[in-house]
């Protein structure tokens, strides 16, 4: 007694709403129906006797039921149950910014690096337009959270890169030795770190240099400030990169006029040499050799004599960095790096007085890190480090010049476990212990981070660290008995990510401790240097960025609501340092129009008076600047000439001459009528503009 | 006589199962109302159906290419981003089966162009870097395994015309390709019942379209 059986029914969810598309069908059969928009199906089949009817949809649980088919006419109502969420990856996002083009809770892209509205190619100023930066414009760098430029470190491929930035010269800021066309992925961290990074109080930006590149490419770059030559050949498992640069201010300084007064605009020389190879199956190993020279020389008015000062600086900067990382059987990662950096500064002042600094750092890494159980990731590793000082300052005073050094080993192990507490919850835990012979002491740094996921689009995280730096070498130099400076990080975190809409708030309190604090910095005695001052940072970072309302379009607001006092270096009490601002603000927005084949960025910010303490007033009590605004248009135009891929490029800072005072400059003593004499520290120019062309020889670039 | 009948049933044993048709009859049918209708229903249908084959076939490619054929148009037809992406990511869990199933197959390396398309789509800001040469790798690599395979250069015309004139994209630069994809489909024959078919009806659609834009201006 064969007959066709059918089963009609509705397939719905546990609210009661209709389950279209749910799949229909008996076990063990081809036999099956998809659910219709209502939810409604009608199965016709052909089997008879007893059979298992199924019933599964993406992200419900499959339903089961046992049916006699020789039992006619069934109709059902089905309920089906929600397989728990899948709430996607959970990330540790407290303190945590991530760029590039791979992960999904990035927040800039290469392009953003590549084109930041401050100064093309230089990545440091997309970056400082994130919130818990400062911006100010005599320092450049990146300050984070109240920390000085120094406690941020720059770490590539999982290694220290010290010197990161160009040298500095008082009330100029320093700019980024690295170009953004290096790196792939960029992590940009402002708190409560992995323990792996250790040697920075503040914060770690971690570049990853790019793999293999894609292919061969030739392409030259000139602007009114510089020229650049660059070649990549791919090869099977082998790529070559070199990067030639010439920088020149001269040029610029000659049409805007500079608020300083330059003997020789600065001149920069730059060269890259990349190397990378495959190693058997999974092996890398990645070699770059960067060579920069930089030569300025300037005058600054001496405000107690009147009279100007010529200061010469000449740096160079090598470094080296060669690291390889394999798999160690099927899930294991092997990481191993060896550094060498090499800088020499020598800053000659009116040629009475020169000051030599002799620099080597060099570290050597290795890392484990791999899967204890599919809940447990375990990374540990130790590096060594070997920093070396030597400076020497002659002046025509005195007959012998002063001669000081100093040579300081660090040892370092860490150890994190990354838990995956349940589908909502992952924490990490780890700790750094660090050795350091020159000042005979230990530091035991903790870190911890607690991701809780609240819904598919939310999170909570809490992380909290401490955090040590040998204390900086301008002052080991002088007592190399200094301890290390420490911070400790409290940090909360709220996220919203959802379909390119990210809604970040987190807030942040730091306790900074051993201090270094001199009386002045003209005092060559160790025991005028100690480790008595401190502080504290506090404040709320605020992110919101948008690339899908406005099509083509992309927004993004930070800010910054920062309050941090200390009583360090030649302070007498407990002030607010002179680089921080009260509210910081920054937005951006860029646009491509595809009509023309134009890319547009405007970005604007803001940042609330900075803090001087003016000797005429009082010499405790603190005085704000004006407000420092700064509205800058770029503008990429991509075309092509005689069929090379070719982009145009303008760039304009400060398009509506805002006079921007970063502080004020004080004579050591007061003039004959009791007046300290004093100087706005002001930008190197009022306005800076750029316009250049990048030209492709080989191939399209890939933007 | 006994020796040359054993090597015969030694090859046609797995033969045979290599060309189970059994399933075709109820792939066909979800595959023919998935073609007539461009619909979430009836791929949901279509990705349905395969999911029953494969259940009872886990070694036929064929379910497995059109499972992840029907899940990547569900992601195009998807508005919402995570879904979109979680779509995607069930299209490329069945291209790689397929893939490790069989490698020499260009139809594989069509999949993974079309996953990447819908992967851009979604943020093509953040995205694009990645997904674009990943996209562009995959049709090399499927001209280097079929040359003559008509979607491959559907594909390369449709991305081209998105493609800004800087970078060797537009309608002029895409016209000859769909010119080619077009004498490559008159000249293709399946090589079995149910084998990828789809594009020829777009690439003719996309064809005039850009000869239109074309004589236009």
């Amino acid at each position: 007694m064969h007959s066709q059986t059918t089963i009609s029914g509705i397939v719905r969810d546990t609210e009661g709403l209709a389950v279209p598309g749910a799949n229909i069908y008996f076990e063990g059969t081809f036999e099956g129906t998809t659910s219709d928009s209502s939810g409604i199906f009608n199965l016709s089949t052909g089997l008879n006797g007893e059979n298992v009817l199924i019933i599964s949809f993406m992200g419900f649980e499959n339903y089961r039921q046992s049916l006699d088919l020789d039992t006619v006419q069934i109709a059902f109502d089905i309920t089906l149950q929600e397989t728990k969420k899948d709430l996607g990856e959970v990330v540790i996002t407290v303190g945590t910014f991530a760029a590039g083009d791979e992960s999904k809770s990035a927040v800039l892209s290469t392009l953003d690096m590549a084109t930041g509205s401050g100064g093309f190619g230089d990545m440091i100023s997309a970056i400082s337009s994130l919130p818990g930066t400062s911006i100010p414009g005599d320092e450049g760098g990146l300050m984070v959270r109240g920390g000085e430029r120094y406690e941020t470190a720059t770490i590539i491929d999982g290694m220290g890169a010290d010197d990161a930035f160009t040298a500095k010269l008082p009330e100029l800021p320093v700019r980024g030795r690295f170009s953004p066309m290096l790196f792939r992925g960029t992590v940009f961290s402002t708190g409560g770190y992995s323990a792996e990074y250790g040697q920075a109080l503040s914060s770690v930006l971690i570049l990853n240099s790019i793999g293999m590149p894609k292919k061969d490419e030739t392409s030259v770059t000139a602007h009114t400030s510089g020229l650049y030559f660059s070649y990549t050949k791919k090869l099977d498992r082998t790529a070559f990169y070199t990067n030639t640069g010439y920088n020149n201010m001269g040029l610029l300084y000659a049409i805007v006029p500079s608020n300083f007064k330059w003997q020789k605009a600065p001149v920069s020389l730059s060269e890259n040499l990349v190397f990378r190879q495959k190693i058997g199956l999974n092996g890398m190993l990645k070699v770059m050799g960067a060579y920069g020279y930089d030569n300025s020389a300037l005058y600054y008015n001496i405000l107690n004599t009147g009279r100007e000062a010529l200061y010469k600086l000449k740096n160079h900067n090598f470094f080296a960095i060669a690291t390889y990382k394999d798999q160690i059987g099927e899930k294991w990662i092997l990481h191993s790096g060896l550094t060498y950096v090499y800088d020499d500064l020598s800053i000659g002042i009116q040629d009475t007085a020169t000051l030599a600094r002799h620099k080597r750092t060099s570290e050597l890494k290795l890392s484990i890190s791999g899967p204890v159980s599919n809940k447990i990731h375990l990374n540990i590793g130790a590096n060594l480090f070997m920093k070396t000082l030597d400076q020497s300052y002659s002046s025509l005073a005195e007959e012998d010049p002063f001669i000081s050094d100093f040579r300081s080993p660090i040892g370092a192990i860490y150890a994190e476990t990354e838990i995956k507490l349940s589908k909502r919850i992952f924490s990490r835990i780890g700790a750094r212990f660090e050795a350091l012979s020159l000042s005979d002491e230990v530091c035991l740094s903790p870190r911890l981070a607690l991701a809780y996921k609240t819904s598919k689009f939310t999170q909570v995280s809490l992380g909290y660290g401490q955090f040590y730096q040998q204390a900086q070498g301008e002052y080991l130099i002088y007592n190399s008995a200094l301890l290390s400076e420490k911070a400790e990080h409290l940090i909360a975190n709220f996220q919203y990510n959802r379909n390119s809409r990210i809604f970040r708030i987190e807030a942040y309190y730091k306790i900074y401790d051993n201090l270094v604090k001199y009386e002045s910095l003209y005092d060559f005695e160790a025991s005028s240097y100690n480790n008595e001052g401190d502080g504290y940072a506090q404040g709320i970072d605020l992110f919101f960025r948008d690339s899908k309302t406005m099509k083509n379009g992309d927004f993004w607001l930070s800010y910054s609501l920062m309050d941090s006092e200390r009583n360090y270096q030649d302070y007498i009490s407990f002030m607010t340092p002179s680089f921080i601002s009260l509210h910081t603000l920054s937005i951006a927005y860029k646009h491509y129009i595809e009509l023309t084949d134009s890319y547009i960025s405007m970005g604007y910010s803001f940042s609330s008076g900075r803090p001087y303490v003016d000797p005429n007033i009082s010499y405790v009590a603190q005085e704000l600047t004006g407000t420092c605004h700064d509205l800058g248009f770029s503008i990429f135009h991509f075309t092509e000439i005689f069929g090379k891929f070719t982009m145009l490029f303008a760039q304009v800072t400060n398009v509506f001459g805002a006079n921007n005072i970063y502080g004020y400059r004080f004579a050591v003593t007061p003039d004959m009528s009791g007046i300290y004499r004093s100087e706005p520290i002001l930008p190197v120019s009022k306005r800076f503009f750029l316009i250049g062309i990048h030209v492709s020889f080989t191939g399209q670039t890939e933007i | 006589m006994k020796i040359p009948l054993l090597i015969a049933l030694l090859f046609t044993g797995p033969m045979a199962s290599a060309n189970d048709t059994s399933y075709y009859a109820v792939l066909r049918s979800s595959l023919v109302i998935a073609d007539q209708e461009y619909s979430l229903s009836t791929y949901q249908n279509l990705a349905n159906t395969c999911d029953r084959v494969i259940a009872l076939r886990e070694n036929e490619w064929l379910p497995v290419y059109y499972r992840a054929y029907a899940y990547a148009h569900l992601g195009y037809m998807t508005e919402d981003e995570e879904k979109k992406d979680a779509l995607l990511d069930k299209a490329q869990a069945s291209a790689d089966a397929a893939l490790i199933m069989n490698p020499e197959e260009s139809e594989n390396q069509l999949l993974i162009a079309l996953i990447c398309y819908g992967r851009m789509e979604i943020n093509p800001m953040f995205r694009a870097t990645t997904y674009f040469p990943k996209a562009n790798a995959a049709l090399e690599k499927a001209k280097e395994l079929n040359p003559g395979n008509p979607r491959i250069y559907y594909l390369e015309g449709k991305s081209t015309i998105y493609k800004p004139a800087f970078m060797g994209g537009g309608v002029e630069a895409a016209l000859p390709i769909l010119e080619k994809s077009l004498q490559y489909f008159e000249e293709f024959t399946l090589p079995f019942d149910l084998y990828p078919h789809w594009g020829e009806e777009d690439t003719l659609r996309l064809y005039q379209n850009c000869k239109g834009e074309i004589e236009e201006n």
